[in-house]
């Protein structure tokens, strides 16, 4: 057991802050995490995933053959936290790289890993999941989604027909990862099947949720008579459940939302000591307890990467690690209102984004109450209830 | 990183884990009370497992994982400071039995009737003040743990030495409320799980479950939090595992007791051990809020 970095992944890491001062000048400056990008933001952001990928650093833990550097999870977890301390300036590559593209290396087709790796590790995947409905949010092996096949299994079209909600990052999307019911008969985790969609298809409509995040963050997917090749399908028929499933487990602590909270916390405290609020006792016990709060969320998210880097599968690690960083986001947030007051209210400030963005914490990815019940049954083994 | 244990740190832990399975644990503790338990002091030493931050092979994570099983284990032995402290404030060959003392805030001090040297935190400095020329008077507690209150006057000054003591004395703080906590949780755990009201298990009641989730939660961040502390070896990393691990004791050792009902009330059920030891840490060094104010000095210097 010991604590450190590598001297590799400390040189991996100085090389990408150079690289990140040099490509995104001013990040600190305007650190706001925005989840939806214009048309001009895009081309920002596929130059910069072009540059990051023409270094094999949009993919380091990936193996060579997809366009990676053969490195551990080590490497993928320094680059997720880069990015995410300024701003994800990856835009929704991020999923990509952490859940899209591992889903596709597990049960993809050649020609699927072909198409889709390659797109992903050269930084022109723009993908959005395809997973909550109405009726199936956190019971989400409940989904409703119907895609009827016409034809044989492997040289077919399905038909799908249903809704999709809460989606983000739709504006850039071209890609959906989406969850299908194709058998309504069997237990509802037996009958689900993954589609990669292009979401120019005719037949998908996609309009934005108004929210109170203040970024438009969210859409709904409209899915009528939308006709999909089997071969766009990922994975066996009616098999689509546990490859999510593992995919999604390492998306619990994939987005480096700790480091992330810890910037913001810097930044809070510049302004705190700007504004002579640090000098209160008070103030600065609460920003003490946020910075804690962060910290231990680190160490449990980083012995989750520590077991993927060892390829140890099935354990529990990641709900307690992605609990702890709600909690951690959320008492960050709550500085924002309680130290600065009214101008913590104006919108678009920094203050603003902090508060209303970590609104979302315990619900994006799975909800803590969620992340509970796994802890509660998986963990400390009580009986379900 | 690396979160497994190395050949050496497992055959470590699993030899003080038999010392201490042998001669700590509840029973002992109800036994011991509020004295200081000489024997099991004299046999930790005798395996040099209190030496083992000094030691070429180990280091302060080592002593940390000491820390964190004796307190687990409940031994009436001021481990941390022995183990962690000691070690990196005095450049000597370490006493026995040591006791820590904040010269900024006078009261009973844990362990400290029967030390042979206290460390007093004196501002920027450390005084050592040997234990028989004290005048100790032995305060009653209801937190399982000896306490007296010492005349600290005199004692040889160790300049500029305060930070390293601070620094420590957090990190010890932190592995002794990982392991107290984690065995109130387990022993709170299994009780719910066998527990039956309303014809089922408590332990099935999702409000239950979810504080003792979240009760876990806290458990973890604050064992490896202490870890990497104790590794580290910062004042950052220090302060900012005794602020997590104190706040983790001010939330949960309340819940553990709350899920437990009126069982956990009482002198027969063990609960109390671990939950009330981690109450009586909480006020060392000024508490939650010293510890908080010291990562905020620490990171942003105010």
């Amino acid at each position: 057991m010991e604590f450190g970095w590598s001297e590799s992944n400390v040189a991996y890491r100085n090389e990408l802050r150079q690289f990140i001062d040099h490509e995104v000048p001013g990040w600190r400056d305007e650190p706001v995490h925005r989840r939806v990008i214009t048309a001009a933001e895009k081309a920002r952001v596929v130059d910069f995933t072009a540059k990051l990928a023409k270094r094999g650093w949009l993919t380091p833990a990936w193996p060579r053959e997809y366009g990676g550097l053969d490195q551990s999870a080590w490497e993928g977890v320094i680059l997720s936290e880069e990015m995410w301390s300024v701003g994800e300036p990856r835009g929704s590559q991020y999923m990509s790289v952490n859940w899209v593209g591992p889903a596709i290396m597990m049960a993809g087709t050649e020609e699927q890993k072909r198409e889709h790796l390659t797109r992903i590790s050269k930084g022109q995947a723009f993908w959005c999941q395809g997973f909550s409905e109405p009726e199936a949010g956190s019971d989400l092996a409940s989904l409703r989604t119907r895609a009827v096949r016409e034809g044989e299994v492997d040289d077919g079209e399905y038909v799908v027909n249903g809704q999709k909600i809460w989606t983000s990052h739709t504006p850039s999307a071209e890609w959906l990862f989406l969850l299908v019911r194709t058998d309504p008969t069997v237990a509802k985790q037996q009958g689900i099947s993954i589609l990669l969609l292009p979401v120019d298809t005719p037949g998908v409509e996609i309009r934005t949720i108004p929210d109170i995040v203040g970024e438009g963050a969210f859409a709904e997917v409209f899915l009528t008579d939308v006709r999909v090749p089997t071969a766009n399908r990922l994975g066996p028929e009616n098999e689509g459940w546990p490859i999510v499933r593992r995919a999604l487990q390492f998306e619990r602590v994939g987005a480096a939302r700790w480091e992330r909270a810890a910037l913001v916390l810097d930044l809070l405290a510049e302004r705190a000591v700007k504004a002579g609020l640090l000098e209160d006792h008070d103030v600065a016990r609460r920003f003490g307890e946020a910075r804690a709060m962060v910290e231990a969320s680190r160490w449990m998210v980083y012995r989750v990467v520590d077991e993927r880097a060892k390829d140890v599968a099935g354990t529990a690690t990641a709900y307690p690690a992605r609990a702890a960083m709600v909690r951690a986001e959320r008492a960050v947030a709550e500085l924002a209102l309680d130290v600065f007051g009214p101008e913590a209210l104006v919108a678009e400030t920094f203050e603003d984004s902090t508060y209303r963005q970590a609104l979302t914490a315990g619900i994006a990815g799975g909800s803590y109450e969620i992340q509970l019940n796994l802890i509660a049954t998986q963990v400390l083994g009580l009986p379900r209830s | 990183m690396d979160y497994d244990l190395t050949p050496d740190q497992r055959a470590l832990t699993e030899a003080v884990g038999a010392v201490l399975a042998r001669h700590a644990g509840p029973a002992r503790a109800r036994a011991v009370r509020d004295r200081h338990d000489d024997e099991l002091l004299r046999i930790l030493l005798e395996g040099g497992y209190l030496d083992v931050a000094t030691d070429p092979e180990a280091g302060p994570l080592e002593a940390a994982l000491v820390t964190e099983d004796a307190a687990r284990a409940l031994a009436a032995v001021n481990v941390g400071a022995r183990a962690l402290v000691a070690p990196a404030v005095l450049a000597e060959p370490v006493p026995a039995r040591i006791a820590l003392a904040d010269a900024a805030r006078p009261g009973p001090v844990r362990f400290g009737g029967d030390a042979d040297a206290i460390l007093v935190l004196d501002g920027p400095d450390v005084r050592v003040v040997d234990g028989t020329d004290v005048r100790a008077e032995p305060v009653p507690t209801g937190y399982v743990l000896p306490y007296a209150r010492l005349d600290l006057t005199g004692g040889r000054v160790l300049p500029g030495r305060g930070a390293e003591l601070a620094r420590w004395w957090r990190v010890a703080l932190a592995a002794e409320l990982a392991g107290l906590l984690a065995a109130g949780l387990e022993l709170t755990t299994s009780y719910l799980a066998q527990r039956t009201q309303f014809g089922r298990p408590l332990g099935s009641l999702q409000a239950l479950q979810h504080r003792l989730a979240e009760a876990y939660v806290w458990v973890e961040g604050t064992r490896w939090a202490a870890r990497s502390a104790a590794w580290h070896g910062d004042d950052d990393a220090a302060a900012t595992a005794a602020t997590y691990a104190t706040m983790a004791a001010r939330t949960i050792a309340v819940d553990l007791h709350q899920l437990s009902g009126a069982i956990g009330f009482t002198e027969e059920y063990d609960l109390h051990l671990w939950t009330m030891r981690a109450q009586a840490l909480r006020t060392e060094l000024g508490g939650i809020g010293a510890h908080a104010r010291a990562v905020t000095a620490g990171r942003w210097g105010r």
